[in-house]
């Protein structure tokens, strides 16, 4: 995926944070319907694509072969310091309502559990331009897992998520 | 200049925060793993989750080690204190797991920015 897309994206993002408010993610960590047909041993990562659709991070954890999917639902608004003159240069940002759903699969694709939290933070915008610079490779990883699971990957989708990640919760 | 100072020191702060590759919220939460999975991770009388799973460190206590306990009962410490140095104060400042060592006695793993794993069983 090409530096200037991603570039591109993260432009789009920062230039949203003059706006009032955006809603960010999936809207599926919110249903709870979604978590309760989900059964441990059962349930496969196939199912968990189904229901929930192309991931927004992906995690293996080496040792075990376990894979972890993670998907947030983000709510943006500018931070009210951020229309302070010249106080708004230095303290100005957003401040994030975030959910977050992370599912645990064993070695053979087969899900074990599902965690879900919610938080609330004010991310500084200077903060957010640093982690924008610093590309965590998220988007590449998601086509990669897409790939192995022979599942068509969205990558704009995942460039923007992956954007959101950056900008939002690391 | 103050400016300047103000901003570098900002974005050399973002570069700190990603530690654990393909986990959201990397600077904010600790990844604890086990092999086999299952165990019950606790600091003290508490238990924080089973493995594989994630804790914010809001939820946890900084200097304290962890247990994995697994289905058998075997129990296996995650201490701490063994690092206790400068590098160890700079990963507790910005977002990182302490330093530490696992109970050689009863079982292998390692203890990394980010990430504590524990494998049953003395070698």
């Amino acid at each position: 995926m090409s530096t200037i897309k991603h570039a591109a994206l993260v432009a789009v993002s920062a230039l949203g944070l003059t706006g009032c408010a955006q809603n960010l993610g999936t809207q599926a960590v919110n249903d709870f319907g979604r978590f309760t047909a989900l059964e441990a041993g059962e349930t496969t990562v196939m199912d968990v694509h189904r229901s929930f659709g192309q991931p927004h991070a992906v995690a293996v954890i080496d040792e075990t072969g376990e894979r972890m999917w993670s998907y947030a639902s983000l709510r943006a608004r500018t931070n009210a310091s951020t229309y302070i003159p010249f106080v708004g240069m230095v303290t100005g940002g957003s401040d994030v309502d975030a959910t977050v759903a992370t599912f645990y699969f064993d070695a053979s694709d087969r899900y074990l559990r599902a965690e879900r939290n919610e938080q609330s933070r004010y991310k500084n915008m200077w903060l957010m331009m640093g982690d924008s610079m610093t590309r965590s490779g998220e988007a590449d990883r998601v086509c990669a897992e897409m790939a192995r699971l022979d599942l068509e990957c969205d990558e704009q989708a995942a460039m923007q998520n992956a954007a959101n990640i950056d900008n939002f919760l690391e | 200049m103050i400016r300047a100072s103000m901003i570098a020191a900002t974005l050399a702060l973002g570069g700190c925060a990603s530690l654990s590759e393909g986990t959201m919220e990397p600077s904010q939460a600790v990844l604890f793993t086990s092999a086999p999975s299952g165990a019950y991770v606790s600091q003290g009388p508490r238990t924080l989750c089973q493995t594989p799973c994630q804790v914010r460190r809001s939820e946890m206590r900084v200097m304290e080690g962890y247990t994995f306990t697994f289905a058998d009962g075997e129990a296996v410490e995650v201490d701490l204190r063994t690092e206790a140095n400068g590098a160890l104060l700079g990963n507790i400042l910005f977002g990182g797991v302490l330093g530490g060592a696992v109970d050689l006695a009863t079982g292998r793993g390692f203890v990394r920015e980010g990430h504590v794993h524990v494998e049953q069983g003395a070698e």
